[in-house]
């Protein structure tokens, strides 16, 4: 029974795509996203694929991990084609008919384009997370949120709770490990029974696992006040990623092409 | 200089005080150890030194500062470095140099300086190289080592330890002792709660705590010499008191002594 340590979806290579500031990143994501619900054609569909596949290839992540989060939308996907291509006794012309069901060729079409878009959108956006680490992706967030310290919103508490919840998650993970260890030893099964059978046996697990949990929630906030934490005002930090002009080149140029497929085409 | 003045705190809802009229002195450049069976008050010492814990009655008085006047506590827990029991509950950053940097980030100390205190932290309890490491993938010794590191980094004036060489090896817990004997040796004062009454010989003063009141609160020797004393507060005597009480036995006079080098002086006398 193992409990993997390692987490979130991060792929660690050496590429352009990974030494590119996490912030140049997440616009380069949001100028993408726009481009994609403003392209209404198919050209400007196979445009966005280009871009798509050209990021995959350049950032050395394996095709299938690229392509892993399709399988968490197959279901939008076929509801979206199914809503799109279905008619119910349409008056035209249709390419299938079973009974009063049938199936529509123009509504076929704009079914693909859609299935497309949200393809395109899940691939290019999860190479965010996928060629990001968690720390230089929650250090760009902050910076990216800073302006809305104006607004009253905390930025850096927020980024500060993401940076503990990093922190704690192996180590919770383990202590799990642990703990279900130690009930095996006592003669718990995880493995035997149905699903309600198998969940109960989770039970002497979770509950230490929560109580630990809440005890130290306590000694790191008690840690935290002795170490002079009194949230993000005047706080320096050790490492705050700087955009390089190469990241700013880069964002530029990108949204530019962005911009034109989203536009034109 | 830290002073408590008959301090008495009890935890909401217990029933007895887990400290009662305490007092005592904490100077600059000096090392004093603090020892005493589970439960007697030793953590709780050590969060009112640093004003985690305010006292219900009597003051804690931080270089002039009283810990209970809340304008001011940042500047007592500035001043006051805590290393907590628990090392694993006290890491905050997600690799080594980040939560090292933790303190002194608080304190909006600038970058250039941030660099310089996180490496020398880091160099001081040996743990240089592993700068980029996620702490989880630290031995717990290694974590004692960090937790100490990611107080000195804040450059206190005192720094309180809560038995932070329980995990270490040999070699680490003698590093352990060369940093405090360091830190006393630059002038900080230096607060080591510790189980192990070998390493309390080594201070200048030691307290002992029973049910959080002061049982004795002198030169080491004085209490690792007192064998009722020490049985009484479930405290185990170190190798060096057991060979002094072997001597005695054997009809040699010998003094109360509580290092090997004081034994051997006193033998050779
Ligand atoms: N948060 C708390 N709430 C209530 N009572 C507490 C709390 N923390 C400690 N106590 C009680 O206060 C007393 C002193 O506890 P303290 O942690 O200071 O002891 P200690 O000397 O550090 O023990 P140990 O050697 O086990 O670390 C104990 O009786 C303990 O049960
Ligand atoms: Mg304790």
């Amino acid at each position: 029974m193992k409990v993997p340590v390692t987490f979130g979806q991060y792929v660690p290579v050496d590429s352009p795509v990974h030494s590119l500031d996490a912030k140049a990143k997440m616009g380069l994501v949001a100028a993408f996203t726009a481009a994609l619900f403003l392209v209404d054609g198919p050209l400007g569909m196979v445009a966005a694929a280009a871009v798509v596949a050209a990021a995959v290839v350049l950032s050395r992540v394996p095709w299938r991990i690229a392509l892993r989060g399709i399988r968490a939308v197959v279901m939008i996907l076929m509801i979206t084609l199914a809503a799109h291509a279905l008619r119910w006794n349409p008056a035209t012309v249709a390419l299938v008919r079973v009974g009063p069901l049938a199936v529509d060729a123009a509504g076929l079409k704009e079914g693909l384009f859609f299935v497309v878009r949200i393809v395109l959108l899940v691939v290019g956006t999860s190479l965010l997370t996928l060629t990001t680490s968690p720390v230089a992706l929650t250090d760009g967030l902050e910076r990216i949120m800073r302006p809305l310290a104006r607004v009253r919103f905390p930025a850096s508490e927020v980024a500060m709770m993401l940076t503990i919840a990093l922190r704690f998650i192996p180590t919770t993970a383990q202590e799990a490990e642990k703990l279900i260890v130690a009930q095996t030893a006592r003669g718990a099964r995880f493995d035997a029974g149905g699903p309600i059978a198998r969940a109960r046996a989770y039970a002497p697990v979770l509950v230490p696992l929560f109580v630990n949990l809440f005890r130290r929630a306590d000694d790191l906030a008690t840690a935290m006040e002795a170490r002079c934490y009194r949230g993000g005002v005047g706080r320096t930090r050790l490492h705050e990623s700087r955009m390089r002009p190469r990241d700013w080149a880069v964002l530029c140029l990108g949204t530019l092409v962005l911009a034109l497929v989203g536009i034109t085409l | 200089m830290i002073v408590f003045e008959a301090v008495s705190f009890t935890y909401p809802g217990a029933a007895r005080p887990a400290i009662a009229d305490l007092t005592l002195t904490i100077a600059s450049a000096s090392l004093l150890a603090v020892v005493g069976a589970n439960g007697s008050g030793k953590s709780t010492l050590a969060r009112l030194a640093d004003g985690l814990l305010v006292p219900d009655s009597g003051r804690v008085m931080v270089d002039g500062i009283d810990t209970a006047d809340e304008q001011r506590c940042w500047d007592v827990r500035s001043r006051v470095g805590l290393v907590l029991q628990n090392p694993d509950n006290q890491i905050v950053g997600t690799v080594v140099e980040e939560d090292v940097a933790f303190g002194p980030e608080n304190l909006g100390v600038p970058r250039e300086e941030l660099r310089s205190r996180v490496s020398d932290a880091l160099a001081v309890v040996g743990l240089t190289g592993l700068e980029r490491r996620e702490p989880h993938l630290l031995s717990e010794g290694q974590k004692q080592r960090l937790a100490i590191a990611g107080a000195l980094a804040m450059r206190p004036e005192y720094l309180v330890l809560d038995e932070p060489t329980a995990m270490l090896d040999q070699r680490g817990r003698t590093d352990v002792l060369g940093v405090l004997d360091g830190l006393k040796l630059a002038g900080r004062g230096v607060v080591h709660i510790t189980q192990d009454t070998g390493e309390a010989a080594r201070a200048d003063l030691v307290l002992a705590l029973d049910a959080g009141s002061v049982a004795y609160l002198g030169h080491p020797a004085g209490l690792l010499g007192d064998a009722s004393l020490m049985a009484e507060l479930g405290l185990e005597a170190p190798p060096i008191q057991v060979i002094a009480d072997e001597l005695r036995r054997s009809g040699f006079t010998v003094p109360e002594v509580s290092t090997a080098e004081e034994l051997v002086e006193a033998l050779w006398r």
